[in-house]
């Protein structure tokens, strides 16, 4: 899952982008509303996490531009704004979630996932595939009632499959959801990967949960 | 009791009332008393000349004659209206039937050539208005007395009396409500103040008097009060506005330092991780105990609880400190900084006053662009001392100028890009006015900004 963190307060945006990394999750940090504003319309994301006091252009526009053009990406505030009249105005300008300075970073985390799984209209934070478990909130991954271990690349990578199983993943999809900007999109990074997650997933069971569409991309699913 | 405004009203005009009315009526009494009397008396005067014309013609035949004026009133016995004729022996030579049939007399009088005039009662026990006068008839002296009733003189006299006494008290009660009705009105709009002031609270200090409608005495009240609440409001607001920007401006820190917590604690961390987690907490800390102890200042400078250590001092010296202080930032931003001017000689505290004269001078280093200068001038100017700081940095926008001195105000809500507190500037207003003086501000976008700080000589 890709994030958009919109913060001006660099030492803030550079803790919380080591916090959501650790999580599995790709950020792309925008300092001003202007680059922010840019990331917003020219990048895939799976949540923004937007500041309201921002330099060049603040919050609140931002907000109502990308609403303007459709852009229907979850929207969580994250700022020192914390009057009942800045909640309503953020969340009447298009916010999906608001959460005051200073938070509870496991809060944050938690509204996150939450938006994640409304966006994907998933309500029990537990995944499951066939007789493969995958728990969002903790991270933990059973395939027959074993726990597998993944690397947080690899989690991401189940966890996007996981949102649209039983639909076809591409390759761009992966990329878009999974990376930050600065990953290269014509190296075999992702192959590796999809190679790895299989041997942990799939590997000594009889029915294989991830499929290969030839020329598509990927699908997580149970039926053939 | 007279501490009222309506019971020193009323004793007030009663005293007026009281004199006024016990004095005017004492005047129109007696003065329509002469009018009476007097009316009377010429009446009287016509008379006894009548009598005396005819006792000059005929001497001998004087009762004969006197027959003539004998009618009317005077043919009625105890009409009130008599006359005699009275000898120099004091004999009543003749008398009108009004006596003489009666069988009575008018006390008899020895007058004199000049007339007489008395007030008497009556043979018919009324008071009766008698005048007397001498004449001399072929030697012989006789005098001539004639009278009148005074009882519908004092008939009309008693009923004007009691005209007055009526119409004058009622004169007073009308005026007494009239006091009552309008001072209750008037004082009406007071206790409609005094019911306002009574509820406000800091809830609704946006509340204000409709002056239409108030008595135009008490419009400079409600002028007054209304003036008074927008202080209140204002001087609240930005109480409030203090307290919500300073906890605004601790919250971003304080987050950094929590989010550095939850996430290094988060999982297991190498020593490099926590002490990069340590740094970051570390320089937060820092940059949350800056912003206090600014805003223990402004208070402390607000609330004029702090003393100036004056002295005398020469401005220029103090500019030549503050350069020295501000030398190694500026060229660390490529900026010059140039002092120039004259020597002047003001009292002041030095260490505040360097202390604003750096905040200034840093924020010119500060919104300066790239190479840029800044310009310090010391003089004086109308009798005040005058230094300006000129920059060549971004500007000030218009409508941002006024409230550039307020606490945690910023031009431009990037912290990222100058590391302010935004109380730099409220922080030199207080110094600067408890030093007696003022500051002034010009400004042009992109060309940059003119602090002029006038200090009293």
């Amino acid at each position: 899952m890709r994030i958009t963190l919109i913060e001006d307060e660099k030492q803030l945006a550079n803790i919380i982008k080591k916090g959501l990394q650790e999580e599995g999750y790709s950020v792309d940090v925008a300092h001003d509303g202007e680059e922010g504003l840019y990331m917003v319309e020219n990048f895939p994301s799976d949540v923004v996490i937007l500041d309201i006091m921002l330099p060049v252009l603040d919050g609140i526009s931002i907000l109502s531009s990308m609403r303007k053009k459709g852009i229907k990406t979850p929207v969580l505030l994250l700022t020192a704004k914390d009057t009942i009249t800045d909640k309503i105005k953020g969340l009447d300008s298009g916010a999906d979630d608001y959460l005051t300075k200073p938070f509870e970073f496991g809060e944050l985390l938690a509204r996150i996932r939450a938006l994640i799984r409304r966006k994907a209209d998933i309500k029990d934070t537990v995944i499951r595939i066939g007789d493969l478990e995958i728990n969002t909130a903790n991270h933990e991954i059973k395939r027959g009632g074993k726990i597998v271990q993944l690397s947080s690349k690899e989690y991401a990578m189940l966890q996007y499959m996981a949102y649209n199983k039983d639909k076809i993943v591409s390759r761009t999809d992966l990329i878009e959801h999974i990376y930050d900007e600065n990953f290269d999109a014509n190296s075999n990074v992702l192959d590796v990967y999809v190679n790895y997650l299989r041997n942990k997933i799939d590997k000594g069971f009889k029915k294989k949960l991830i499929h290969t569409v030839r020329g598509a991309g990927y699908i997580l699913k149970d039926r053939e | 009791m007279f501490t009222s405004i309506r019971s020193k009203l009323i004793i007030w005009v009663l005293s007026i009332f009281s004199v006024i009315f016990t004095g005017l009526g004492f005047f129109l009494c007696y003065k329509l008393e002469g009018i009476v009397i007097g009316s009377i008396d010429r009446h009287l005067y016509n008379e006894v000349q009548l009598v005396a014309s005819l006792l000059r013609e005929e001497e001998a035949n004087i009762e004969h004659e006197l027959s003539e004026v004998a009618v009317g009133e005077y043919a009625i016995p105890l009409s009130g209206h008599y006359y005699q004729i009275v000898s120099s022996d004091n004999r009543i030579v003749a008398s009108s039937p009004s006596l003489s049939v009666a069988g009575t007399s008018l006390p008899i009088i020895s007058g004199t050539f000049i007339p007489s005039y008395e007030n008497i009662i009556g043979p018919e026990k009324g008071p009766l208005r008698l005048m007397a006068q001498s004449f001399t008839v072929s030697d012989r002296t006789y005098t001539i007395q004639a009278a009148d009733s005074l009882g519908d003189s004092y008939k009309i006299l008693s009923s004007f009396k009691k005209i007055i006494l009526i119409v004058f008290p009622l004169v007073f009660i009308i005026s007494l409500i009239g006091i009552l009705v309008i001072t209750y009105l008037s004082l009406k709009p007071l206790n409609y103040f005094s019911k306002r002031i009574g509820q406000i609270t800091e809830m609704n200090l946006n509340e204000r008097i409709d002056k239409r409608g108030i008595d135009k005495e008490l419009q400079p009240l409600a002028s007054s009060f209304n003036t008074m609440m927008g202080r209140l409001e204002e001087s609240f607001l930005r109480q409030s506005q203090f307290l919500s920007d300073a906890s605004h401006d601790l919250k971003t820190p304080t987050s950094v330092i929590k989010s550095y917590c939850d996430v290094t604690l988060s999982r297991e961390r190498t020593p490099s991780e926590y002490k990069e987690a340590m740094e970051n907490i570390s320089e937060m800390t820092n940059r949350i105990s800056v912003i206090i102890s600014r805003i223990l200042e402004i208070s402390r400078l607000e609330s004029k609880i702090f003393s100036l250590n004056i002295v005398g001092m020469d401005l220029m010296d103090v500019m030549k400190d503050v350069l020295k202080l501000l030398e190694p930032s500026a060229s660390a931003s490529g900026i010059k900084i140039n002092l120039s001017g004259q020597r002047v000689n003001i009292s002041g505290d030095r260490e505040r006053l360097t202390e604003a004269f750096v905040n200034i001078a840093d924020n010119a280093i500060k919104y300066n662009k790239k190479d840029g200068s800044v310009d310090i001038v010391v003089g004086d100017k109308n009798g005040e001392a005058l230094v300006t700081v000129t920059d060549t940095g971004i500007g000030i926008p218009e409508k941002g100028r006024e409230k550039i001195f307020d606490r945690f105000h910023r031009i431009d809500e990037s912290r990222s890009v100058v590391a302010g507190s935004g109380l730099g500037l409220s922080i030199v207003r207080a110094i600067i006015k408890a030093h007696g003086g003022r500051i002034e501000v010009e400004s042009e976008i992109g060309k940059g900004s003119r602090f002029m700080i006038f200090l009293p000589l």
